[in-house]
Parts: C-alpha cells; structure tokens; sequence
C-alpha cells in the first residue's frame, strides 16, 4: 500500500525555469503498476518527450511549464501549463501536438506560477495577526497534539448564534480529539482555539493566541456536516467577520450550482478561486480519532457541493474550515463550508445546512 | 451491487424519467457499495447543459469500472477517478 505522504515525497520535484517534476501526479495509483517514481518505465518515457519538446515549446510566452502528470484514466501525460489569461492561448493550444513520441500531450489551463510562501501576493495566512484578528487564517483546537504530530485548519468565518459571535470551522479542526489516546486529552467545551494553529507556531501553543473558546456541538459522526464552532473572546476577531483577501461578506446566502465560480481564503493555499462542478453528491470520508491517530468512523455525506481541484490548487490539506463564497467583488455571499477534497475534487457541506445545524447566520453586511 | 439484468434494463430506458437528483438518491447506497467508489454526484455533460451521474472512484479499476452501469433511468453515468476523500485538516 503506497500512502500519499510516500507518492508525494517521490513525486514532488522541480527544476529551473520549468514544472519538469510531477506537480500534478496525485495520491491515487493509475494502471502503470509500483511507485510512479523517475525510475517507472511510463515516467520516463514522459520525461524523454518532455525533455524534447519544452524548451521549444516556453518560448512561447503562453506556455508557462511542462510536467509529468496522470490524465483523467490514471495514465502517464505529459502537462503542458497554459497562461489562461493570454491572448493566443487557443492557438497556442491549436498548434500542440496530442502526442509526443507516443506520450500523450494534456493542456491545463492556470494562473501564472508565483511563490507560495505568502499566498495571495503577499498576505500571510499563517502568521500571527495583531488582534482583533481576520478569518481565512490558520487556527485549531489549543491542544490538539498528539501521536508526535499537531494538527490544525483554518477560522473560516463568523456566524452569529442567539447574537453571540462565533468562529466557523470544521469538526475536524475543532473537536474530533474524541479519544485520550496520545494526549491524554479529548476536547471539551470551553477549550481554547488558537491563532495561528499549532502546525504554524512548531506546535508550540505558547507562540500563539487564544481567539475564541470552543462550543462543542458534535456534529459528526450523527448529522450530515462537518462543522465546528468557538465563541469569540471579545476584542480578539474583528466583529465585521472579515475574512483575509475577501474582506466583508454578506449575511445572506446562496444555493451552489453547476458552473458557479467561487473563491475560499485558507491557511495553507491562500485566496483561490474555482467553480462548482457537481451537486447532491454523496461521498464516504474516513475520520480519525484525534491528530494523527485511528480511525475513528466513516461517513458517508448526501447532498454535498462538488468543486475542481485540480492539483488540490483550490484547497489543500489545512484548509478545511474555509468558507467557499461567490466570486463576486464586494460583499459575497456564502455558499459552503469546506470540508474534504482530493488532488482533483473538493467538497463542501452547503452552508445552509450548516447554519441550520447550528441555529447560526453569517455575520456580514 | 448493480446485477447485470438491472444495468441492461436501465441501458434500454429511452428517456429520462424522473428528476435526477431522485435518480442519485435511489442508486447512491449502491453504487457506495462497490468497492473503490467513494461517491457519486449530478453532473453536466461537457455541452454544459446535459445532466449525468458522475462515480468518483479511489483509484482506476478496471472490475470496478465494470460494475457502474452505463446509465442510470436514462441519465449517462460518467466515471471519475478522484483519489480517496479525506477531511482537510492539516
């Protein structure tokens, strides 16, 4: 059995001025069979086109990179990055050739590659913010360290309980410690949650700040979310419930659809943007049982929004807790609460079904 | 599990004949029941407009693949392989 961790630390790699490594080689096993490493036979075959042909091919300045990847049936590609915001994409793409020496050629269209240290241009959801503090930033349960590993997500946004502020998050950034297992420790109602989480501070809580303490609410494993809430410790979250690079949203709400774009700002992957590829999805996601622990149960969601992840560059892992909203400007309104995804597909519950569950409304304009 | 008499049956429906979203809920348990198949969701085809069951699947599997029908009451069922779906915490 090949874990994520073992696939991404074979696969992950890159080289000057070009993607030449495997970015988009995922966790999940194609049909070539062993470890998709440089020394697999159909990797190498992909890296002998992709040698041939990328230097030629980036000096267009529409091609951005070239990597190895898997296509949408688990076979070996050869990635080719287009600007989308370039004018001659489509004919740059026209006059690629769909295979190279046998390797088929894949077009996926992307944003300029920049650094990732600071996502957004700039803003760090990572960092320790002077409170009152802004939401779409890394944070979790104060103590949730255990089995030599820490754990942490994102403090989404704000909702409003009974007129009492609380962060939104997800169950699993919040409360699923449900065993004393290897921190002697489940959570409770009271507990502080923190900012930044324990993952960004070298799990050391004394290098972060109590913003909230959490309100218990189990919804898991009995209801269908995955939601998770803290009650604000005045002065220490903005009371607009603004939200890192989206600023205010509205109060109001609106149902997903096919097509939708939408944005989300998480801790580990920044401010992105996507759009809804499925609805009504029912989905089986494995839980633990505290940070890098058992297994704790499987659920299996219904109606679950569906949104692309290509390459988890929509959402990745220490985002959950983020709020996927509108692409609109100014003000957008909620549509989801992510929760769970893979390299290619993320998935959220629909707020409305987390606000009813909670008896809460978004904080916004 | 799907039994073939089934998917042949379903394959000759000419039309769809009810909602889609009552399709998915009729067929999810079962199709959650094979092995390697982590969900299922309504879709569009790539005209953008023509609805259709989409299966996500663990990992590519050919006797999986072969046990998702073709349609489902009229509607296409597409496969995708997705990976497992696990929570995001980090």
């Amino acid at each position: 059995m090949i874990t994520p961790r073992q696939f991404l630390r074979a696969l992950v790699a890159l080289s000057a001025g070009v993607l030449s490594g495997f970015v988009s080689l995922s966790a999940f096993a194609g049909p070539p069979a062993g470890v998709l490493d440089e020394t697999h036979a159909n990797v190498r075959a992909v890296m002998a086109a992709q040698k041939e042909v990328t230097a030629d091919w980036m000096r267009q300045p529409e091609v951005l990179g070239t990597a190895v990847g898997l296509d949408s049936s688990g076979n070996t590609s050869l990635l080719v990055y287009i600007d989308q915001d370039a004018k001659n994409a489509g004919e740059v793409i026209r006059n690629l050739p769909r295979e190279v020496r046998g390797v088929r050629v894949q077009v996926e269209m992307t944003d300029k590659f920049r650094s990732m240290a600071k996502p957004g241009g700039g803003t760090s959801h990572t960092a320790i913010q002077t409170p009152p503090i802004q939401l779409g930033t890394s944070g979790g349960w104060r103590y949730d360290l255990a089995n030599g590993f820490c754990c942490g997500g994102t403090l989404g946004s704000l909702v409003s309980i009974a007129g009492v502020q609380h962060i939104l998050s997800n169950y699993h950034v919040f409360e699923s410690d449900i065993v004393l297992g290897g921190n002697n420790r489940i959570a409770l109602t009271g507990d502080p949650i923190i900012q930044p989480g324990l993952i960004d501070v070298n799990c050391n809580a004394a290098n972060a700040q109590d913003v909230a303490l959490l309100v218990k609410r189990s919804s898991l494993p009995a209801s269908n979310v995955d939601c998770a809430i803290a009650s604000v410790i005045p002065g220490q979250v903005r009371t607009d419930g603004a939200i890192l690079e989206i600023g205010t949203i509205s109060s109001q709400t609106v149902a997903a659809s096919i097509g939708q774009a939408v944005k989300k700002s998480g801790r580990t992957t920044g401010l992105t943007r996507s759009s809804i590829s499925g609805l009504n999805a029912t989905i089986s996601v494995q839980y633990d049982n505290e940070c890098a622990g058992g297994v704790a149960f499987t659920k299996t969601f219904t109606g679950q929004i569906v949104v692309r992840n290509n390459g988890s560059r929509f959402l990745n892992s220490g985002d959950s807790g983020s709020l996927m909203v509108e692409d609109v400007a100014t003000n957008p309104r909620a549509v989801g609460l992510l929760f769970a995804g893979s390299s290619s597909t993320a998935i959220a519950n629909p707020i409305n079904e987390v606000l009813t569950f909670l008896g809460a409304t978004m904080v916004g304009n | 599990m799907f039994l073939c008499s089934q998917t042949m049956a379903q394959q000759n429906s000419p039309s769809p004949r009810r909602d889609i979203n009552e399709v998915l809920r009729a067929h999810d348990k079962e199709l959650l029941a094979i092995p390697g198949v982590v969900g299922v969701y309504v879709a569009v085809l790539d005209d953008g407009k023509t609805p259709c069951l989409k299966v996500m699947l663990a990992r590519k599997s050919p006797e999986t693949e072969r046990a998702i029908p073709k349609t489902l009451e009229g509607y296409p069922v597409l496969i995708e392989v997705t990976g497992e779906i696990r929570p995001l915490g980090n």
